[in-house]
């Protein structure tokens, strides 16, 4: 059996371990609240965008725009992985990692070519090993630089869609549904084509200002960005929620684990005064015999 | 089809605007344009300038930075980096 002094310095490592994981839950909670909010204040730009951009594609010819352009065989498929750059957020990186990879090996088949984009470290490490070909990686994304990031991110995906080195992009993140639950989600970016084909609504062609192709030209680059943007916050506001989800387990347990230490220390304790008790008892019985 | 127009000002960080209005005039690309109920669907990009619309004979203002209107089914929708209350 343990010593009274092992149980205690335990019982004190876990409370401390505790302490540290109910901090890491409540600075969790605070930045869910403010990636929440930009998230809630994101979502309606993003939806409207995309609502205007489909509502284009659908009365535009593939042929007036690189981006529109949809192969009949897809062969070269370009990846974008987004996770988190720090773990302890439960099991928000390796489902998604775990996902992926049966994705790879079951949807992937017809491509001949897959290129993978990683935002976020987890990801990178765990497929950067891999020898997968990787295109570009990004850490260290924040609230401060995340729109730049998207910029950045759509414009290498754009130009190399437009110059044939992809024919299909696809965006693979935690959507958030709310903060108990994510959802693990793939997006088609590229090429951009309305989700409502082959519907029968008669069309009335939008006029253009300036021109068909300025509009084009504009909306459509712009588009992949807001995407990109989009995919990123849902996916941060995920990663916090998770966070402080697991943060949340984590200090329960702890908790349940300290009343199990302070039990044992207890029935240690008495038990040690039992025989204490025992061997004084036994001592002045042993010395009063000893007198008669 | 005269009940108005929709308008929808909206901005990545807020919906500024969300109502029924009669009428819309936007500092479109190639010129001003005014928007009434049913017009054709119709697209531009914007320049920073001044967004009027029209409710009820009361006239608002606000100043638009950039980005696209989009006209359609007594709709509008501008998308736009950032507003200034005028």
């Amino acid at each position: 059996m343990a010593s009274l002094r092992q149980i205690k310095t335990k019982i004190s490592s876990v409370k401390g371990t505790s302490r540290i994981m109910s901090a890491m839950k409540l600075i969790s909670a605070v930045k869910l609240k403010r990636a929440q909010d930009l998230l809630m204040a994101y979502r309606p730009y993003s939806d409207a965008y995309q609502d205007t951009t489909m509502n284009v594609a659908k009365r535009c010819d593939q042929k007036w725009h690189p981006l529109l352009r949809k192969s009949e065989e897809p062969k070269k498929l370009h990846l974008v992985f987004i996770t988190s750059d720090r773990g302890l957020c439960g099991s928000f990186n390796s489902s998604l990692i775990r996902k992926l990879e049966t994705y790879l090996v079951t949807d992937t088949e017809s491509f001949e070519e897959v290129a993978f984009s990683f935002l976020g470290r987890r990801g990178r490490d765990h497929f950067g090993k891999e020898g997968l070909r990787v295109t570009s990686s990004y850490i260290g994304i924040t609230e401060r630089n995340y729109s730049e990031i998207s910029e950045k991110v759509s414009t290498e995906l754009t130009n190399e869609f437009v110059k044939g080195d992809s024919d299909e992009v696809i965006l693979v993140y935690n959507y958030f549904k709310s903060a108990l639950t994510q959802e693990i989600t793939y997006e088609k970016i590229l090429p951009i084509e309305s989700g409502s084909e082959g519907e029968d609504e008669i069309l009335v062609d939008y006029l253009y200002e300036p021109t068909r192709k300025g509009i084009l030209n504009d909306l459509l680059p712009k588009y992949a960005q807001v995407r990109v943007q989009r995919a990123i916050q849902e996916s941060m506001t995920s990663e916090h929620a998770a966070r402080m989800t697991a943060m949340e387990n984590a200090t329960s347990n702890a908790n349940d684990v300290i009343k199990n230490l302070t039990l044992l220390y207890n029935k240690t304790r008495q038990a040690m005064i039992t025989t204490e008790l025992m061997d004084i008892v036994n001592g002045t019985e042993a010395l009063s015999k000893g007198d008669e | 089809m005269a009940d108005g127009i929709h308008l929808q000002v909206i901005t990545p960080t807020a919906l500024v605007v969300d109502e029924q209005v009669d009428e819309v005039v936007a500092p479109g690309e190639a010129g001003e344009f005014g928007v009434l109920p049913s017009h054709t669907p119709f697209i531009t990009t914007l320049h920073t300038g001044e967004l009027k619309y029209r409710k009820g004979g009361v006239e608002n203002k606000l100043i638009v930075e950039g980005g696209v209107a989009d006209v359609r089914d007594d709709k509008v929708n501008i998308m736009t980096d950032g507003v200034k209350e005028d």
